[in-house]
C-alpha cells in the first residue's frame, strides 16, 4: 500500500509560488493500475516522482510499504563508462536481486549480444532503452511507474515488451501517467484526474477520462 | 459516475520507506551504499578496477613534484636532515584532504541521475562517497611510506599517535570541506569552482614547503586560520621528536571543522528537498 497523507507541494518559479499538489491524502493499492491524467504542466511527472520518493514533499508524507519501480525504462541512470552488464548489476545490487538471473534475463530479452559487455556510451538510443526496459522487467516490483510509455524497439521487440509488462502487471500495481487516454484506458482500471494542485481519483478509469475530457474543453 | 475517493486512516500508514520496516529500510540504505561503493570503484578513473588502483599511486606524483621543486630551488630540509620525509609529513595530510574533499564535493554531481531510483537517497551517496574516502586514505598512507622505506629514507615517527591523529584530521577537514561545497554548489555550481581553486591555493599556502614559524608575525597569525596548515604542524609535532610549534592552536582548528561540518550536514537535508 501506498498511504499519501496530506501531501503538498509548491515550486518557485519566476518569483511566483506554484501549486503542484494541495493538501492531497489517497491511498493507492498495489492490485489496481491507476492511470493519472491532466493537463500538460499539471504535475503528473511531479506527482510520481513524489511517489517515487526521488523528490521531497513541501509539507505531507508518503508512506509505502510496497517495492516501487523506477520509471519504466528510466535510463538516465546509467554510467556512460561502464558496461550494460556492469550497471544491470549495479541495478539489481540495489534491489537485492539474483545478480546472476537479472543478468541472464537482460541478455536475453534485450538481444544486446556481446555489446552488453561493452560501455553505454558507445551504445545507439535504441539500444540503451532496449537496455533500460529489459532491466525494468528483470527486477520485479509491487508497483510499476510509468511516464509516458515509449515504443522500444521494431515492431517484434515491441510486442515482446508489451507480453513481458502485461506479465509483470498481472502481478504487481500500476500507476501510468499519460495525456493519451486511449493509452491509458488499454493499460488501467482505475483513474487519478489531477488539476490545479487537486487530485481526484475514480474507481472506474471512464470515470476519470470523461472529467478529464470535460476539463480539457472547459 | 463513480464518487472520488481519497480517505487516509493513521491506522493505514505504513512505514516512510520503500521497505517494509525500519530493519528493512536500514538494510535497503546498505546494500545502496555497497552498491554505490561498488560503482566508484569502477568509474573513479576510467573504467575498471585498475583505474582506482591507479589513483592510488597518484599522490606519489605529488610528492615527486614537491621533491623536484624543492631540488631545484637547492633549499636544505626546514626539519630534520632529510628533504623527502620532510615534504612527506606536509604532501601526506595535503593529498588525504584534497582527495576526499574533491570526491565528496563532486559527490552530486556526478550521481544525481541515480536519485531517481526510488530507495536511493542523498545521504547512501555521501555515505558510500566517505567510507571509499576510508579506505583509499589508509592505502595511500600506507603505499606512500612504504615506498620511502624502500627507497632507503628513515621513518622514525616521535609519537604514531599524533601522527594518526593528524591524518585522521585531515580526513575530517576533507569530508567537512567536501560536504560544505558539495552542498552549496547544489544551488550555485559557482562553488564548484571555488571548492576547485583552494586546491592549488592550499598546496601553496598550507606548509608543504615551509615551518609557520619561520614566517613574520603577521603572515603566521593570517596563515593560522587555515585549518590545513594547522594540520600539517600538528603532523610535524607529531613525526619530529625535536620540533616545538609555538603556531599550533587545536581551538581554530577544532572550531573550523566543526564550522564547515555544520554547514555541510544544515545544508544537504535542503538539497534532499531541492534536488
Amino acid at each position: 500500500m501506498i498511504v499519501i497523507d496530506h501531501l503538498t507541494k509548491t515550486y518557485w518559479t519566476h518569483f511566483r509560488r506554484k501549486v503542484v499538489l494541495s493538501n492531497v491524502s489517497v491511498n493507492l493499492d498495489p492490485r489496481t493500475s491507476y492511470g493519472l491524467l491532466g493537463q500538460n504542466g499539471a504535475g503528473k511527472s511531479t506527482f510520481l516522482k513524489l511517489i517515487a520518493g526521488t523528490e521531497a514533499p513541501t509539507s505531507g508524507r508518503i508512506y509505502r510499504s510496497v517495492r516501487l519501480s523506477w520509471p519504466l525504462g528510466f535510463a538516465g541512470g546509467f554510467h556512460p563508462l561502464m558496461t550494460g552488464r556492469e550497471n544491470v548489476r549495479f541495478l539489481a545490487r540495489v534491489y537485492d536481486a539474483d545478480i546472476a538471473e537479472v543478468t541472464e534475463f537482460v541478455e536475453d530479452f534485450s538481444e544486446l549480444g556481446r555489446d552488453l559487455d561493452m560501455p553505454v556510451k558507445t551504445y545507439s538510443s535504441g539500444m540503451t532503452s532496449r537496455l533500460a526496459f529489459a532491466v525494468s522487467m528483470a527486477i520485479e516490483f509491487d508497483f510499476y511507474l510509468v511516464d509516458e510509455i515509449t515504443a522500444v524497439g521494431d515492431s517484434r521487440f515491441q510486442l515482446k515488451c508489451a507480453r513481458a509488462f502485461a506479465e509483470r502487471r498481472a502481478r504487481a500495481g500500476l500507476i501510468m501517467a499519460s495525456h493519451s487516454t486511449g493509452t491509458i484506458k488499454d493499460y488501467c482500471t482505475a483513474g487519478m484526474v489531477l488539476q490545479k494542485g487537486r487530485l481526484m481519483v475514480f474507481e472506474d478509469i471512464n470515470d476519470a477520462i470523461e472529467v478529464h475530457r470535460q476539463m480539457m474543453e472547459a | 459516475m463513480s464518487r472520488p475517493m481519497s480517505h487516509v486512516r493513521p491506522a493505514d500508514r505504513p512505514s516512510r520507506h520503500a521497505a517494509e520496516s525500519w530493519s528493512a529500510a536500514s538494510s535497503m540504505h546498505a546494500r545502496v551504499v555497497g552498491a554505490v561503493i561498488m560503482r566508484d570503484l569502477q568509474t573513479r578513473f576510467g573504467t575498471g578496477y585498475f583505474g582506482f588502483l591507479l589513483g592510488l599511486v597518484m599522490p606519489l606524483g605529488h610528492l615527486t613534484v614537491a621533491i623536484g621543486v624543492t631540488l631545484l630551488l637547492g633549499r636544505p630540509a626546514p626539519l630534520g636532515s632529510d628533504n623527502a620525509v620532510f615534504l612527506m609529513t606536509g604532501v601526506l595530510p595535503f593529498i588525504l584532504w584534497l582527495y576526499s574533499h574533491r570526491q565528496i564535493m563532486l559527490t552530486l554531481a556526478q550521481n544525481r541521475p541515480l536519485l531517481y531510483f526510488p530507495g536511493v537517497d542523498v545521504f547512501d551517496l555521501f555515505a558510500a562517497r566517505i567510507i571509499l574516502e576510508v579506505v583509499t586514505g589508509t592505502l595511500v598512507v600506507i603505499i606512500v611510506l612504504a615506498t620511502l622505506s624502500i627507497l632507503g629514507h628513515d621513518l622514525l615517527i616521535y609519537s604514531w599517535r599524533g601522527f594518526v591523529f593528524a591524518l585522521i584530521l585531515s580526513w575530517i577537514l576533507g569530508i567537512a570541506t567536501g560536504l560544505a561545497f558539495g552542498a552549496l554548489g547544489a544551488f550555485a555550481p559557482v562553488a564548484f569552482l571555488f571548492g576547485n581553486i583552494i586546491g592549488p591555493l592550499l598546496w601553496a599556502i598550507s606548509g608543504i614547503f615551509f615551518l609557520p614559524d619561520s614566517l613574520p608575525d603577521v603572515v603566521r597569525t593570517i596563515l593560522s586560520y587555515n585549518p590545513l596548515c594547522q594540520i600539517i604542524d600538528c603532523l610535524r609535532v607529531a613525526y619530529y621528536s625535536e620540533y616545538s610549534s609555538s603556531f599550533f592552536d587545536p581551538y581554530i582548528l577544532y572550531v573550523s571543522i566543526l564550522v564547515l561540518l555544520a554547514v555541510g550536514m544544515i545544508f544537504i537535508p535542503i538539497v534532499r528537498k531541492v534536488v
